[in-house]
């Protein structure tokens, strides 16, 4: 999804607030309930974690940046209960009355971009899957991204690598696929690939000369090189 | 019947006196700062009700989930890895050609996670990782993300202006150091190995553990000196 969640890159931003090695801490009840209630409903097959991810990339925008990290996974925990139809908005407001509270002083419901095809995973747990045909690439190899996003809704190929030329440099076994598995079309087991792109490659040729990134790739977005990228293989 | 115009609801005092209580009752839009906080609060605790009444989640699993999150898992458990590979050649070339397994040598369970990668920083070249799309992190080797990690500021910047970002985070590094940045973007997940610090040959492996920072395992800091 083309959404405010896909960071990389994008200007604007300022300083990162960073205190060297800071403890961090579950700091309040209401997040630990967001992080446990995610996980139950992981393990019971009510979503997964890429339908969890993408109702997080489909929350309103304007909603997205107030909201803290878990304050994200709240809300995604609603918008799974409600459309896996584990509970309804007049039940949530019901509790919350039972309990003592004026639905008023709740936060708001999450507000998302619709999607189709939100199923629960009823497959065996995990991500890694033996598959029985091999890879298309192999470390070395020179590939090109796909220019746009390789279908609506969930996938994993940020803006910023699109059409972009790099080197494999690592090469994984097969995963889940997060762009089916997240609407509820199937695992469709991909190899994986960490691809190296020169930073003069993805930011342009005033960029740091001695940067590289790297991006972990489905094959499936991957094509041999069409040009010669700035990098090469360097694992 | 007349034909109603998309904003007749909009003009009609009934409908606006609606919408309102429409708001009202499904939760406040505006709220910020702590009456933010306590309204997430409100509308956690009605979900961990119904998913309890449902027999989704127990009682004691949120009790269990603050003290595995903020006592049993951290980066305490990354160090022992770390430490590990900076006495050890043939365990670090066992975590560099399989992390996921190696890192049960020295007693640390992945979990979930099912693909872990070691980067190994070395003279000249220095890898930092991120997440662009999300926050992906190795909760199992590090515990709890940092909220630095998880920001904007961060999440945008590190691509781009890496060696800017690094230093402004209190990371120097000179121009001719090779900077490598691993982006999260699918299930595997990157643990940095920092250099060990001069000055150490007398440490034994836990006294070298207590070196290793957080910070030096995501490639924005560098381990501690005795």
């Amino acid at each position: 999804m083309e959404g405010i969640h896909d960071m990389g890159g994008v200007e604007g931003y300022g300083r990162p607030t960073h205190v060297p090695n800071e403890e961090v801490n579950v700091g309040t009840r209401w997040e630990a309930i967001s992080g446990a209630a995610l996980f139950a409903l992981l393990r019971s097959g009510v979503t997964n974690i890429d339908a969890h991810r993408h109702r997080i990339e489909r929350l309103d925008p304007t909603r997205y940046l107030p909201l803290t990290y878990w304050g994200r996974w709240l809300a995604a925990v609603e918008s799974a209960m409600v459309e896996q139809g584990v509970a309804d908005v007049s039940e949530i407001e019901a509790t919350i009355h039972a309990k003592g509270h004026d639905p008023a002083d709740s936060a708001a419901p999450p507000r998302m971009h619709p999607v189709d095809g939100l199923e629960s995973r009823s497959n065996q747990p995990g991500f890694l899957r033996d598959v029985d045909h091999q890879p298309r690439f192999a470390v070395g190899d020179l590939v090109t991204t796909l220019r746009h996003p390789p279908q609506p809704g969930h996938h994993r190929l940020p803006r910023y690598c699109r059409g972009r030329s790099g080197a494999i440099v690592r090469s994984y076994p097969a995963f889940t696929l997060p762009d089916t598995v997240a609407h509820g079309r199937g695992e469709h087991p991909t190899y994986l690939y960490a691809v190296a792109f020169a930073a003069t490659e993805l930011w342009g040729p005033e960029a740091d000369p001695a940067q590289t990134c790297h991006l972990d790739l489905f094959e499936t977005y991957l094509e041999p090189a069409r040009t010669e990228p700035h990098v090469r293989a360097d694992p | 019947m007349s034909e109603q115009t998309p904003s007749h609801g909009h003009e009609d005092g009934h409908d606006h006196d609606h919408d309102h209580d429409h708001d009202r009752d499904h939760g406040h839009e505006a709220l910020h700062g702590d009456a933010l906080a306590r309204g997430q609060a409100i509308r956690a605790e009605a979900l961990e009700q119904i998913l309890i009444d449902k027999g989704i989640l127990t009682a004691t699993e949120v009790d269990n989930y603050i003290e595995t999150w903020n006592t049993r898992i951290g980066p305490m458990v990354g160090a022992r890895v770390v430490a590990r590979a900076w006495v050890d050649d043939d365990f670090k070339a066992r975590l560099q050609a399989d992390a996921t397994g190696a890192v049960t040598e020295v007693g640390v369970n992945p979990g979930r996670l099912e693909r872990l990668e070691v980067v190994v920083n070395e003279p000249g070249v220095h890898h930092v990782v991120c997440c662009t799309l999300c926050s992906c992190y190795p909760w199992t080797i590090l515990g709890l993300p940092p909220n630095w990690y998880k920001s904007p500021e961060y999440r945008s910047r590190i691509v781009r202006e890496p060696r800017t970002v690094l230093a402004e985070m209190g990371l120097e590094l000179d121009d001719d150091v090779r900077i490598q940045v691993w982006d999260s973007s699918a299930e595997v997940r990157y643990l940095v190995v920092p250099e060990r610090p001069a000055g150490t040959e007398h440490l034994d492996e836990d006294a070298l553990a207590q070196l290793v920072t957080r910070d030096s395992m995501i490639g924005v800091g560098r381990p501690a000196t005795p």
